[in-house]
C-alpha cells in the first residue's frame, strides 16, 4: 500500500481541527471541584503557621489542605517505575518551602473563582531562611544530600559524573591550537499552550482515576503511589489529549494533589494552572555554565576535550541528578575525539525545579560544544565544515563512555549534503559588511538518541487485532504528545498490513489495559515503539492469513493483506467480511501481541545552517534563512518530521535569542513569568526554513526509522550564536543573546 | 465576599449565528462563558491576558481574545467560535487547508488560530504572506513553527480566489 | 454589603445618569489591560461599560477638528483613511499596537487613561496637541490639553480631538522591542516636521519608554532641525538622542543598551518620516 514515505494528515486532525478533541479539562462533569494552590512567596522559608478560618467560611469551600494534613511521604516526580531509586525529596505541602512557587496550601471549592479567591484570604507565617539563589553560591552549600537515616539535607552536590578517556593531559602537549570557551545556557520554559491540569476522581473498588495530560501513565502511577504511601493498583491512570508537553508534562506535578482530594473528599477533582503558575511552579530546561578546552591538532583533528560542567537543577533533585550523565553521553557521540576528560555536577539552588525539556541536556551540552568548537575552528583558521566533518563519527563508531554502537550515523552526509543546499562554501566566504546591519552565516552539528537502552529495560509491548467490524485496533501504551507519533505508528502498522490510516484505530494510554511502557521521552517513539508496532503487524498479517485460510479455503502462504482485503490469485475476502464469518463461528479474532526489547541505541545526527542580520545599533538579530539537514534513517512521515523540525528551530531560535525566565539573584523571583514577559517567537519572526532529509535507513529501526522530535531543536541555538558571532566578529556565549549582551559585546 | 454573592445576570448573546441566553456572573469573561456555559470548548484559554490568541473567536467578523471580554459587553455582536465554521457537516476550507499542509500537531492552538485566519481573510482575500504572518502574530504555536500553518492559510486564500473568480465568470 | 452591577450606557444621559450613582465606579471598555491576567476585578460598585455608546465610537473628520471617540478602537484608527492622510504617525503607531485581536478590542481612551510609560498612541497625539473633552467626576463638561491629563484624575474620556489639518503627510512613527511584530515597545518615537527637498524644517519628537509618561525631545529635536539630515548632521542627531537617554534614565541598567539602540531607532524614524528604507545610502556615512 505504502503508507510508509507518505505525507498523511494526522489520523486525530480532524478532531483537532475542529475544536472537537477533548482535551483534560474539555468534558462538562457535574459536580466538579476546583483545586486552587497556594504558593510559597519566599525562595526558602519554614512555614510556621496556616489561619484557614476565613476560607472555612466561605460558601462553595470544600477543604483547605497544607503540610499539616497532607502526607509526608518523600517522592521524586521524575520517576517512572515504581522502586525507582531516585533522591526523594519533594512533598506535596512541604514543612520547609524551597522555591519561590513551591506549593504551601491547596483550596477545593465548588468553583474554580471560589477557588481562586479562597487562596488570597489563606493567612500563613513564615519563617525566611537564608537562600542560595546562584549556582556559585550552590558550590559552597556542600555536604551530603541524604543523611544516615536517608533523609535528603539538601546539600550539594545532588550528583557528580566523571569521564576519563585516553590521555588528555599528553593531547593537549601535543595540540597545535589550544582553545577554551566558557557558555552559559539559560532557563527556558517549555510554554505548551495548554496550561499544566489533572483531572481525578473516585472509582469503585476504592481505587482513584487520574486523568491527566501525561507522557506515561506508568509514571504517574508510580510518582502518585510514592507520594500517597498507596499501593500503585490502586490508581488507574488514563492520559488525556495534551496540548502540547515538550518535557514540561514529563513530571506528574499536580496528579499527586488532585489524587489524594479525590480521595479526601469523593469529588471529582479538576487541578489546573494558569500561565503565571504554569510559569512559576512547574519544570524548566536547566541552566548550565560549562568551559570547554579543545586540543586541536594542525590538521585539524580533536586530539582532545577537557570539560567541566555545572548544571543548575533548581530546589529538587526531580531528574536533575541524571543530567550530568545524560549531556556527558550526548557529547562523546558526536566526534571521534581520542581523549576526553568531563567532569560534570548538578547542584540545587533555592528555585524552581528543572526537568526534562525537548533534549534532555543535548541543548545545554551542545550549545557548550558547537559554539566552543566554532571558536576554535576561527581561532585555528579552520571551516566550520570542514573541521566537524574531519572529526564527526561515522557508521558503526564506538561511543568511549557506554561502549555502543551508534549506528548507521550519517552525521558526515548531514553535514555535506546541507553545506551544498545551502551554499555554505560561498556564503561563508561573504563579508558581514560594514555598515550597520550585518550578515553572518553559523553552522551547528548534533546527535541525538534514540530511545533508553542501556539504561532502563528499553522495551516496548503492542497489540493489533482484527475487531468485529473489520478494523484494527492498536493496543499500546501511547502517549502522542501532539507530534502525530499515533499517526506514524498507524502508518507503520497499515504499511504492513496492506490498508489504509484509516483503518487503524489508535487507543490512548491506560494502566489498566496497556502493558508497561516508558512513555514518550528519549526520542523512543518511532525508533523502538515502531518497531513493537512493525513486528506486532507481522504478526497480525500472518494470523489473519491463518484465519483466512479457513474462510477462502485456501493455503495462507497464498494470501496477501491488500486494501482491506485478504486475497489471493483467485478469491478474496473484505477484512469486515471475514471478521464476521469468524464471529459467527465463534471463532477468536485474530491479534497479534508482540514485545520488541532494544539492543541498541543508534545515534540521529543533524547539520543546521543559519544566516542572521545583525542590527550593530539596536543589538536586534533576525534569522533570515535556515536550512535543517537530518539524518533520520527513514521518514515515516516526511511532513510530520518536517513539522518535527520546524517546531524544534521555534523552540531553539528562541533559546539563542530570548527566552529566559531570568531567577531574580536577589528575589528569586523569576522575571519572564508571563507571555508577556517572556518572549517566544511568533509568526513573523521565523525565518524561510528548508529541510533536508538523510534516509539511509538504520538496519534496528522501523523501515529504517530513526528519531526526530529532539534532535530538532538541538543544533539551533550553537547555528545561530555561531551565525551572529561570524556576523560581528564577536565572541558571544552566553544565552540568549539578547540586544543588551550584543550591544555591550560590541562596545568591548 | 464570596462570589457566590455577586447578583447573577441574564445576557442574550448570538453566538455562531443563534440566539443563546445564559446566566452569568458580571465578572465572567466571554471565553469562560463559551466554554463553561455553552459547551464550546474547541475555544481554548492559554493564558487569560490576551497574548497567546488561543481564545480567538469572531466578533462582527473581527478577530478578538475572548479572554479580555466580559460577557456582558458582548451583547449585541456576532460571535462566532470554532464550532461555528463546520455548521452543516464538513470542515471548512480552511480547516481542511490546516490538515493537509501539517499546520497542526498538538491541536491545541489550532481553533484559535483558524479563527485568527478566518477573520484575516474575510477582511483581506488576498492571500499575501506577509500579510498572513502579520495577522498571525498574536496567536502562539509552539509545536509547527508557524511556517506550515502559513502556508495553509495561502492555499486557502488561493482556493477561495479562485472560487471567487469561478463564480464572477460564471455569473458573466 | 454593595455588589458589583454592571451596566451598558448607550447615550451620554444613560453614562451621566450612571456616573451619578453611589456606588463607586469602575470603568471599562477594551479591557485589553483591565482584564489581563489574574488581575483582580473589582467585587463592588458598578462596573460601567463604555463600548456601546455610539456616541464615544468613531471618527468625525468633517467639522472644524477631527473628533475620535473615546472608545473607538486601535483598529479603527489604522484603518481610517483620513486619519492615515494628516496624521500618519497616529496610524502608524495603532497598527503597531499588539496583535490584531488587540487592536480590534484596545481604544485610544483607554490606552491614554491606562498611562503606561509604553503607550503606543500616546507619542503622536502629545505631537499632535490632542486635546481630550470628557466628563468630570460631577459629570460636568470638560476639555484639557493631552500634556495636562493626569491619569487616575477620575476624568471620564470622551473625545479626542485633533486639529484638522493634521501634521501633514510629514510624521512617523517607530517601535523597538524584543520582535519585530507584536512587541511591547523597549523605546517609541513620534516625530512630525515639515519636510521640503529632503530638509526636516522645524521637527518635533516625542520618545516614550524613557520616563512614566513619554516626553519631549526638545534637544534632538532642535539639532535634527538645525543641522539637516545629511551624514554629518544625522550624527550629530543620533548623538543628541544618545544624550538625551543619557539625561532621562541615567544610571538605570538599561541605559547603555538604550543610548545606543535609540540611534538605531533615529535612523529608523528619520527613514519614515523620509519615505526611505533605514537602509537607504543616506545613512550609510551615519554609523
Amino acid at each position: 500500500m505504502g503508507q510508509v514515505g507518505k505525507r498523511l494528515a494526522l489520523i486525530d486532525g480532524v478532531e483537532k481541527v475542529t475544536g472537537q478533541m477533548r482535551f483534560a479539562a474539555d468534558d462538562a462533569v457535574a459536580g466538579l471541584a476546583h483545586a486552587a494552590l497556594l504558593f510559597s512567596p519566599h525562595p526558602h522559608a519554614r512555614v510556621l503557621s496556616l489561619d484557614a478560618g476565613k476560607v472555612l467560611a466561605m460558601a462553595g469551600v470544600i477543604g483547605v489542605w497544607w503540610h499539616q494534613t497532607t502526607p509526608q511521604n518523600g517522592y521524586n516526580s521524575a520517576i517512572w517505575l515504581a522502586g525507582q531509586q531516585l533522591l526523594a525529596d519533594e512533598r506535596m505541602f512541604p514543612a520547609v518551602v524551597r522555591h519561590v512557587g513551591d506549593r504551601v496550601a491547596v483550596v477545593l471549592a465548588d468553583t474554580e473563582a471560589t477557588a481562586r479567591a479562597a487562596i488570597e484570604l489563606l493567612e500563613v507565617t513564615y519563617d525566611v531562611l537564608p537562600a542560595i539563589l546562584s549556582p556559585e553560591g550552590a558550590q559552597a552549600h556542600t555536604g551530603p544530600t541524604v543523611d544516615a537515616d536517608r533523609q535528603p539535607t539538601y546539600l550539594n552536590p545532588v550528583a557528580e559524573v566523571a569521564l576519563d578517556h585516553g590521555d588528555v593531559a599528553a593531547a593537549f602537549a601535543r595540540a597545535s591550537h589550544v582553545s577554551q570557551t566558557h557558555v552559559t545556557t539559560p532557563r527556558s520554559h517549555h510554554c505548551a499552550i495548554e496550561t499544566h491540569v489533572c483531572r481525578a476522581w473516585p472509582e469503585a473498588n476504592d481505587r482513584i482515576a487520574i486523568h491527566s495530560p501525561c507522557q506515561s501513565v506508568f509514571a504517574v502511577q508510580a510518582v502518585v503511589a510514592q507520594a500517597l504511601g498507596i499501593a500503585a493498583d490502586r490508581l488507574h491512570v488514563t492520559k488525556s489529549p495534551i496540548g502540547g508537553s515538550f518535557g514540561g508534562k514529563a513530571e506528574p506535578i499536580l496528579d499527586p494533589i488532585c489524587a489524594f482530594l479525590a480521595m479526601q473528599t469523593g469529588r471529582v477533582v479538576q487541578l489546573q494552572l494558569s500561565r503565571h503558575e504554569t510559569f512559576t511552579a512547574t519544570r524548566t530546561r536547566s541552566a548550565t555554565e560549562g568551559r570547554m578546552r579543545i586540543a586541536l591538532a594542525a590538521d585539524g583533528r580533536i586530539l582532545g576535550r577537557d570539560v567541566v560542567v555545572t548544571v543548575d537543577i533548581g530546589a529538587y533533585c526531580t531528574g536533575g541528578a541524571y543530567l550530568p550523565g545524560s549531556m556527558l553521553q550526548r557529547m562523546v557521540r558526536l566526534y571521534d575525539v581520542p581523549a576526553e576528560r568531563y567532569r560534570g555536577r548538578a547542584v540545587y539552588t533555592n528555585t524552581l525545579p528543572t526537568g526534562a525539556f525537548r533534549g534532555y541536556g543535548s541543548p545545554q551540552i551542545h550549545a557548550l560544544g558547537e559554539i566552543a568548537l566554532d571558536l576554535a575552528a576561527r581561532d585555528a583558521g579552520f571551516d566550520p565544515v570542514a573541521l566537524r566533518l574531519r572529526n564527526i563519527v561515522g557508521p558503526g563508531a564506538i561511543d568511549p563512555w557506554q561502549g555502543l554502537n551508534l549506528g548507521n550515523a550519517r552525521g558526515a552526509d548531514c553535514l555535506r549534503r546541507g553545506a551544498k543546499a545551502f551554499g555554505w562554501e560561498t556564503r561563508a566566504k561573504l563579508a558581514p559588511g560594514t555598515g550597520r546591519f550585518r550578515r553572518g552565516v553559523g553552522m551547528a552539528a548534533a546527535t541525538h538518541i534514540n530511545g533508553c537502552f542501556p539504561g532502563d529495560d528499553e522495551s516496548t509491548t503492542a497489540t493489533l487485532g482484527l475487531q468485529a467490524d473489520g478494523g484494527i485496533v492498536l493496543n499500546c501504551a501511547l502517549h502522542d504528545l501532539g507530534c502525530g507519533s499515533d499517526t506514524t505508528l498507524a502508518q507503520i502498522a497499515a504499511e504492513v498490513l496492506g490498508l489504509g490510516l484509516q483503518n487503524i484505530r489508535v487507543t490512548p494510554a491506560d494502566t489498566d489495559t496497556c502493558t508497561y511502557d516508558l512513555g514518550t521521552r528519549a526520542s523512543r517513539m518511532t525508533y523502538i515503539v515502531g518497531e513493537a508496532v512493525r513486528k506486532a503487524a507481522l504478526a497480525l498479517d500472518q494470523a489473519i492469513r491463518d484465519a483466512a485460510a479457513l474462510a477462502l479455503n485456501a493455503a495462507a502462504q497464498d494470501l496477501t493483506l491488500l486494501q482491506g482485503c485478504v486475497q489471493s490469485a483467485r478469491t478474496r475476502i473484505s477484512l469486515a467480511d471475514l471478521a464476521a464469518w469468524l464471529v459467527a463461528r465463534k471463532t477468536a479474532l485474530p491479534s497479534a501481541t508482540q514485545t520488541h526489547r532494544a539492543t541498541a541505541n543508534p545515534g540521529s545526527f543533524a547539520a543546521h545552517f543559519a544566516e542572521v542580520e545583525v542590527d550593530t545599533l539596536t543589538g536586534r538579530v533576525q534569522v533570515t534563512d535556515y536550512l535543517a539537514a537530518h539524518d533520520i534513517g527513514r521518514a515515516i512521515n516526511p511532513m510530520l518530521v518536517e513539522g518535527q523540525i520546524h517546531g524544534g528551530i521555534q523552540i531553539g531560535l528562541g533559546y539563542a535569542l530570548y527566552e529566559d525566565v531570568a531567577v531574580d539573584p536577589g528575589t528569586g523571583r523569576l522575571r519572564g513569568d508571563s507571555f508577556a514577559r517572556y518572549t517566544l517567537a511568533n509568526a513573523p519572526e521565523m525565518p524561510p526554513i528548508r529541510t533536508l532529509l538523510v534516509e539511509e535507513a538504520e538496519p534496528t529501526g522501523p523501515f529504517g526509522a530513526k528519531a526526530v522530535g529532539e534532535i530538532a531543536t538541538v543544533a539551533v541555538a550553537p547555528a545561530l550564536v555561531n551565525a551572529v558571532n561570524a556576523a560581528l566578529g564577536t565572541r558571544l556565549t552566553d544565552l540568549p543573546l539578547l540586544p543588551e549582551r550584543i550591544i555591550l559585546a560590541l562596545q568591548n | 465576599m464570596t462570589p457566590d454573592a455577586i447578583p447573577r445576570d441574564r445576557l442574550t448573546l448570538w453566538v455562531n449565528g443563534r440566539e443563546v441566553s445564559v446566566i452569568a456572573d458580571p465578572h465572567d469573561r466571554l471565553s469562560h462563558i463559551l466554554r463553561d456555559r455553552l459547551g464550546l470548548t474547541g475555544l481554548k484559554e492559554g493564558c487569560c491576558e490576551g497574548e497567546c490568541g488561543a481564545c480567538t473567536v469572531l466578533v462582527d467578523d473581527h478577530p478578538v481574545a475572548s479572554c479580555l471580554m466580559l460577557g456582558f459587553q458582548a451583547e449585541g455582536v456576532r460571535i462566532t467560535t470554532i464550532e461555528g465554521l463546520t455548521q452543516g457537516g464538513g470542515l471548512s476550507g480552511l480547516q481542511q487547508a490546516f490538515l493537509t499542509y501539517g499546520a497542526v500537531q498538538c491541536g491545541f492552538c489550532t481553533p484559535g488560530m483558524v479563527m485568527a485566519a478566518e477573520g484575516h481573510l474575510r477582511a483581506n482575500p488576498d492571500g499575501d504572506r506577509a500579510a498572513i504572518r502579520h495577522a498571525l502574530a498574536g496567536n502562539i504555536c509552539r509545536c509547527t513553527g508557524f511556517a506550515l500553518i502559513v502556508d495553509a492559510v495561502e492555499s486557502e486564500a488561493e482556493r477561495r480566489q479562485a472560487d471567487l473568480s469561478n463564480a464572477m465568470e460564471a455569473g458573466a | 454589603m454593595t455588589l458589583l452591577n454592571v451596566c451598558r450606557p448607550t447615550s451620554l444621559a444613560e453614562l451621566v445618569a450612571a456616573l451619578r450613582g453611589a456606588d463607586p465606579v469602575h470603568l471599562i471598555a477594551g479591557g485589553t489591560d483591565l482584564l489581563v491576567g489574574s488581575r483582580a476585578l473589582p467585587d463592588a460598585g458598578r462596573l460601567v461599560d463604555l463600548t456601546a455608546l455610539p456616541a464615544l465610537r468613531g471618527i468625525d473628520t468633517t467639522g472644524p477638528d477631527i473628533r475620535i471617540g473615546a472608545a473607538t478602537t486601535a483598529a479603527e484608527i489604522e484603518r481610517h483613511a483620513g486619519l492615515a492622510l494628516r496624521y500618519p504617525a497616529l496610524v502608524q503607531a495603532a497598527a503597531e499596537c499588539g496583535s490584531v485581536q488587540i487592536r480590534n478590542r484596545a481604544t485610544l481612551a483607554g490606552n491614554i487613561a491606562n498611562a503606561a510609560a509604553a503607550a503606543d498612541l500616546i507619542p503622536p497625539l502629545l505631537l499632535a496637541g490632542a486635546r481630550i473633552a470628557g466628563l468630570t467626576q460631577g459629570g460636568a463638561e470638560c476639555e484639557i490639553s493631552l500634556q495636562d491629563y493626569q491619569a487616575g484624575s477620575g476624568m471620564l474620556i470622551t473625545t479626542v480631538i485633533l486639529l484638522a489639518e493634521g501634521f501633514g503627510p510629514d510624521s512617523a512613527f517607530v517601535k523597538l522591542g524584543p520582535r519585530r511584530d507584536l512587541t511591547i515597545a523597549r523605546l517609541n518615537l513620534a516625530v512630525t516636521a515639515q519636510v521640503q527637498d529632503r530638509q526636516i524644517v522645524e521637527p518635533r519628537i516625542v520618545a516614550g519608554a524613557l520616563a512614566p509618561r513619554p516626553i519631549p525631545l526638545l534637544h534632538a529635536a532642535s539639532v535634527l532641525g538645525a543641522r539637516g539630515p545629511d551624514a554629518d548632521g544625522l550624527r550629530a542627531f543620533l548623538d543628541a538622542l544618545s544624550a538625551e537617554v543619557d539625561a532621562a534614565i541615567p544610571g538605570r541598567a538599561s541605559q547603555g543598551w538604550k543610548r545606543q539602540a535609540i540611534r538605531g531607532l533615529g535612523i529608523d524614524l528619520i527613514a519614515r518620516l523620509l519615505k526611505l528604507s533605514n537602509r537607504d545610502p543616506l545613512f550609510d556615512g551615519v554609523m
